[in-house]
């Protein structure tokens, strides 16, 4: 039996109140307790400094804590591909399988007859071709898997999809393209892309960017804007809950665009297999009345166009106020990573003046 | 407003929410692996940035616990003490991200920010800028502890019992209460010296 007059230890008090004392000891000193007012007011001050500190923890720590839909999107995407890649990896093994048996079979034919023998088993052996276009339109998981922050829907709502759209910057353009090996790549076929859209509360963090191909497949850049414009609609219409359309696009974006537009092939009109079709683009919203020619201050026209516009083989386009009682025409002029309004004479200027209602209509043409 | 030609805009014909298919079902470890991730990611996210990471180089770690998480069920390992198990990858991980990038903890910052972001419900003005300034002392006394006291400390603040804080950091049952105990002492006398002070 423990002595009134032993009083236990600060850690015999700590460990009585978490529960980690063996049953006896812990018995021993709740008797003394009941006995001693002392180590009772110890016991109170040890609970209340946990307590203040639990505060200073939380308190500290909790107001960094972003949402947890989206990282739980992201991981929810990353687990369907680890799954998927699992699947597929035992299927390629099968493939590796059957191909071994075929081989000795061939192998075995060779030896009989020489020459047709040596020509099946080569025709065997040969690798199954993998369409090169597809794999390219899908970032390596790897590499790219996603990242989100946290958003507001009301921050990404009150504004257009393309207005939160910036430039990835050329160093880490630069970063993405040695991640992928692609140092001799000619950068003009690819936009540096974010794959979860800042729309929809992607980061510009080299593990949302891929270098996404423009051309050699009908799966590019311009088709998974359109993706992305649809998908921004959809949430902040709510349609749509921002955690699935993250998880969507982060998972397989070419899925995701069939799944919403319900085809298999892209619906798009401004796609390179349409290259030699001029595209128009309404942009009535995107023009504030208060811009002057591209000149406005804290405001770029390139990047309101968005990437689509911005670094594209857009060598020419036109720019019309079209409505009211004049009609201007000027034209978009490429300036480091901009486009800018140039008017020819101020035609242009005075309709917008005349009409602010007027629309914009932007014809671009591809070389 | 005059109409554009409407040949000259791509139209897009954009299905309704409930025509969309929904997504295959997930197995069951993904789904476990998910609730598992609701139940801890706070806390793990929490004790994560006490090692002055970013929020972002966080995120990425929990994402790597749950992951590696879901590898470590796929393969039909041991499903004891999974709560211990998660927050030792995650304090592994969370050094080695720290040791890689070299960031360290930015004490004045985090504490300006305390100051900033303490809600109290006192209506007072002078009980709210005491109450701020006693909570970046506490902050302060927690900093000026080893940095294993204070992994001691903030793994049993997520709710950690001293046999898994014990296993995450590769320390004895007897040295964990030890910290604790310790580490408990120092806060207790520093709270008496404030209220002396007052």
């Amino acid at each position: 039996m423990l002595n009134e007059n032993l009083h236990p230890s600060d850690q015999d008090l700590l460990q009585l109140a978490d529960g980690e004392l063996p049953a006896h000891r812990a018995t021993q000193i709740r008797e003394h307790l009941a006995a001693c007012w002392n180590c009772r007011t110890r016991m109170a001050e040890i609970e209340q400094t946990i307590g203040e500190f639990m505060r200073m923890h939380r308190q500290t720590l909790d107001p960094q804590l972003p949402p947890i839909a989206g990282p739980r999107a992201l991981l929810k995407a990353r687990l369907v591909e680890l799954t998927r890649s699992a699947h597929s990896d035992r299927r390629q093994w099968w493939r590796f399988v059957v191909n071994a048996r075929v081989l000795a079979l061939g192998c075995a034919l060779a030896f009989l007859v020489v020459l047709g023998g040596r020509f099946l088993c080569r025709q065997v052996l040969r690798p199954e071709s993998v369409p090169f276009t597809y794999t390219q339109s899908l970032p390596n998981p790897n590499f790219t898997p996603g990242a989100t922050t946290a958003v507001a829907m009301s921050d990404i709502c009150s504004m257009n999809h393309d207005d939160v759209v910036h430039p990835v910057p050329s160093s880490l353009q630069q970063a993405v393209f040695r991640e992928y090996g692609m140092r001799e790549a000619p950068a003009a076929n690819y936009e540096i892309d974010l794959l979860i859209s800042p729309g929809l509360g992607g980061t510009e963090d080299l593990r949302n960017l891929w270098p996404e191909p423009r051309y050699n497949t009908v799966w590019n850049s311009f088709v998974k804007d359109q993706l992305e414009d649809y998908l921004h609609q959809s949430v902040c219409g709510g349609k749509l809950s921002l955690a699935t359309a993250q998880q969507d696009i982060a998972t397989n974006w070419v899925s995701a665009y069939k799944k919403y537009f319900h085809t298999d092939k892209p619906l798009a009109s401004d796609s390179k297999s349409d290259a030699s079709r001029a595209s128009d683009l309404l942009v009535s919203d995107l023009l504030p009345n208060a811009c002057r020619l591209g000149l406005c201050p804290g405001w770029s026209l390139g990047q309101t166009l968005g990437r689509k516009w911005i670094g594209s083989p857009f060598l020419f386009a036109s720019i019309e106020c079209v409505g009211g009682f004049h009609n201007g025409l000027g034209f978009l002029a490429r300036e480091g990573r901009c486009l800018r309004v140039r008017s020819r004479g101020s035609d242009l200027e005075r309709c917008h003046a005349a009409t602010p209602s007027a629309r914009w209509l932007i014809r671009a043409t591809k070389t | 407003m005059p109409s554009v030609p409407a040949g000259l805009i791509g139209k897009i014909s954009i299905p309704r929410a409930e025509d969309v298919a929904l997504p295959s079902r997930p197995s069951e470890i993904e789904c476990e692996v998910i609730r598992l991730f609701d139940q801890f990611r706070d806390s793990l996210l929490r004790y994560v940035l006490s090692f002055g990471l970013s929020v972002q180089d966080g995120e990425e770690i929990i994402q790597e616990v749950f992951l590696a998480l879901f590898g470590h069920l796929r393969a039909g390992k041991s499903r004891r003490s999974l709560s211990g198990w998660i927050f030792c990858v995650a304090h592994n991980l969370a050094l080695k991200r720290r040791h890689a990038t070299q960031r360290l903890q930015n004490e004045i910052d985090t504490e300006g920010k305390l100051v900033e972001s303490q809600v109290d419900p006192s209506p007072n003005p002078e009980a709210l800028v005491l109450f701020a300034q006693r909570q970046s002392r506490l902050l302060a006394a927690v900093r000026a502890l080893s940095e294993q006291d204070q992994s001691c400390l903030r793994l049993r603040a997520e709710g950690l019992r001293y046999r898994e804080i014990a296993r995450i950091l590769g320390i004895s049952l007897g040295s964990v209460a030890r910290s604790l105990a310790r580490s408990l002492a120092r806060l207790m006398s520093l709270d008496k010296r404030w209220h002396h002070a007052e």
